[in-house]
């Protein structure tokens, strides 16, 4: 009776081990999916002018002057060589001015600087869902 | 004067010959010889710095305290020491020539003085087996080192913005240029093409004791549990009977007592890995090439593979998230746990899968017969027997391995005897690889 109580704990306190080991590697995998498709270094991303981005520029970006920024809804309307896109910009959205063309450092901007006109670059967050953008690069023309 | 230059004629067109590149034809050949030719002279009008700078070729494509050593003061990578725009906060001259670290903003450049981090050279060798993951391509130590796509094609972006300019403003076309999409298929090509192509299919038939008792230890994944994230001593994982391509794992090497950069300088601030903010995880490195290419983990943390393997017996990594998974995987809830006599053993394998790939290097490159591939060739002689003596292994196959560097030295020296000489280099390296290894 006694071994049996024995085994039984033996294989509960295994059961249970197994169950925490399950959940930890399950816990990592959707960590690792959780992880966005592109793992693009942003922080050097800034210092690339509009459209030089490699693997992005005209394939997960769209180029082209903005139409309109619409404050309350937070979105920027751009008009290219394709059809005109509207995206959302979200809490993670990052902006940069390109101030590449006045030989000038590039800098974290606002949507501040979202005035009609201006030539722009968006990353999608997403290459099949292209509502949200992922950055923006807004260039400052060099006669400004 | 006709007639010696008609009998010296040959001699000429042999010479010629001498630095064309052997072997089977490569489709990429031209390809990758033009990003050799951009990789080790291209500045892209910046501060002096080629990509060769950071990862030479002589030294294994990367750097550690003593190669920086017997640099010249005026090499382009100690610019923070001779130019005056990038003094402060594009480099940490006393890390970079007391450990080998480099300073890279990986979370952005907003607040220079503060933010950044202190990391490591990794070698690029093996790219092809080392940076494939389902969720993208990943490079650097933190996996996330190239921006755009991420790829190791735009790697190359990155790094001359980051290591590259001529001030900290960083303005394309006045501190720099960026490379042209030509430039960076080169690139990719010639860096895809460094070292070993393929993985390892462990168990290797080893012949040293000490080496198969460690590949042993390594690939048992209740005791040493190396092969679960070092899939045959390379760089991808394996978890929960998955193949994850190679991974970011949080190790807990940040958490490592008395690390050198922080006795050195206290100001350096911890390393958050992947991301911005990080989440703490940094990318797994192949093992084969490991050896040889310390000091070792982002930080350059710890000097000598023996050491880089004791880590994993330690609180730190047992006490990490990564440590914490190995313990959930087993019955007697253990992450790693391993003496001293089987953390040599592991290293001991390690040393000599390198001394392996080493030797595989070297016979290749000598049947190049170039110029610069014989120096190569010379190089990896010398540091299989290098890392095979440092850990007190095969004294015979090290005895082999000098004759077959002095060899391939005179060998390119020589120029009536060079076939001889490399013929006579082969057999050495030969004989040091049977002294590892049985013939498979």
């Amino acid at each position: 009776m006694e071994a049996s109580d024995a085994i039984r704990r033996v294989l509960q306190m295994r059961i249970a081990r197994l169950r925490i080991a399950i959940a930890v590697v399950a816990t990592v995998l959707v960590m690792m999916a959780g992880q966005p498709s592109t793992l693009g270094h942003k922080a050097t991303e800034r210092y690339i002018p509009v459209g030089r981005s490699p693997g992005i520029s005209g394939t997960l970006s769209y180029i082209g002057t903005i139409q309109a920024y619409d404050p309350a809804q937070r979105t920027v309307t751009l008009k290219g060589e394709a059809e005109p896109v509207t995206v959302s910009i979200t809490e993670r959205t990052l902006i940069w001015i390109d101030q590449s063309k006045i030989k000038k450092t590039n800098l974290v901007g606002d949507t501040s600087a979202l005035l009609v006109g201006r030539r722009t670059e968006v990353k999608f967050e997403n290459a099949d869902r292209r509502q949200f953008a992922d950055w923006i690069k807004i260039e400052i023309p060099p006669s400004q | 004067m006709a007639l010696v230059a008609t009998l010296c004629f040959p001699l000429f067109l042999l010479a010629a010959c001498d630095d064309q590149p052997g072997g089977p034809s490569d489709p990429n050949a031209e390809l990758i010889a033009k990003g050799r030719e951009i990789f080790f002279n291209e500045t892209f009008d910046g501060n002096g710095r080629t990509c060769g700078t950071c990862h030479p070729a002589e030294n294994n494509f990367t750097i550690d305290p003593a190669f920086i050593a017997t640099l010249p003061d005026d090499d382009p990578l100690f610019m923070a020491e001779t130019n005056a725009a990038l003094a402060r906060n594009f480099e940490n001259p006393v890390l970079m020539r007391a450990l080998g670290l480099i300073l890279e903003n990986q979370d952005g450049f907003d607040d220079l003085e503060n933010n950044f981090n202190m990391r490591g050279v990794p070698h690029t060798l093996a790219l092809p087996t080392s940076i494939a993951n389902p969720q993208g391509p990943r490079t650097g130590w933190s996996g996330d080192g190239a921006p755009g796509d991420g790829s190791l094609r735009s790697f190359a972006i990155g790094a001359v913005i980051q290591h590259f300019p001529k001030t900290l403003g960083r303005v394309a076309g006045v501190d720099f240029r960026l490379p042209t999409e030509e430039e960076l298929d080169a690139l990719e090509a010639f860096q895809l093409s460094l070292g070993r192509q393929t993985e390892l299919s462990l168990p290797l038939p080893l012949k040293g004791e000490v080496a198969q008792r460690g590949q042993a230890i390594f690939t048992d994944d209740t005791l040493g549990k190396c092969n679960i994230c070092h899939q045959n001593a390379g760089a991808n994982a394996r978890l929960a009977g998955q193949d994850v391509g190679n991974a970011n794992f949080n190790t807990g090497v940040e958490d490592l007592p008395d690390q050198s950069a922080d006795l050195i300088d206290p100001r350096v601030p911890p390393d958050d890995g992947l991301g911005t903010p990080g989440d703490g995880t940094f990318n797994t490195p192949t093992l084969v090439e490991a050896a040889d290419t310390g000091p070792f983990f982002h930080n350059n943390s710890v000097e000598t593979i023996e050491g880089a393997v004791a880590f994993y017996d330690g609180e730190s990594f047992n006490n990490s998230p990564a440590g914490q998974v190995l313990a959930g995987l087993d019955p007697n809830g253990v992450g790693i746990r391993l003496d001293a006599t089987q953390i040599v053993a592991v290293a001991a394998f390690l040393r000599v899968v390198n001394a392996l790939e080493n030797i595989r290097e070297s016979i290749a490159l000598l049947n190049e017969r170039t110029k610069t591939s014989l120096r190569q060739a010379a190089a990896e002689a010398e540091d299989a027997a290098m890392v095979l003596s440092g850990g007190g292994l095969h004294p015979s196959a090290v005895a082999n391995l000098r004759d077959a560097r002095r060899l391939i030295h005179d060998a390119g020296r020589s120029f009536f005897s060079k076939t001889r000489l490399i013929r006579e280099a082969l057999v050495e390296l030969k004989k040091a690889r049977a002294d590892l290894i049985q013939d498979s």
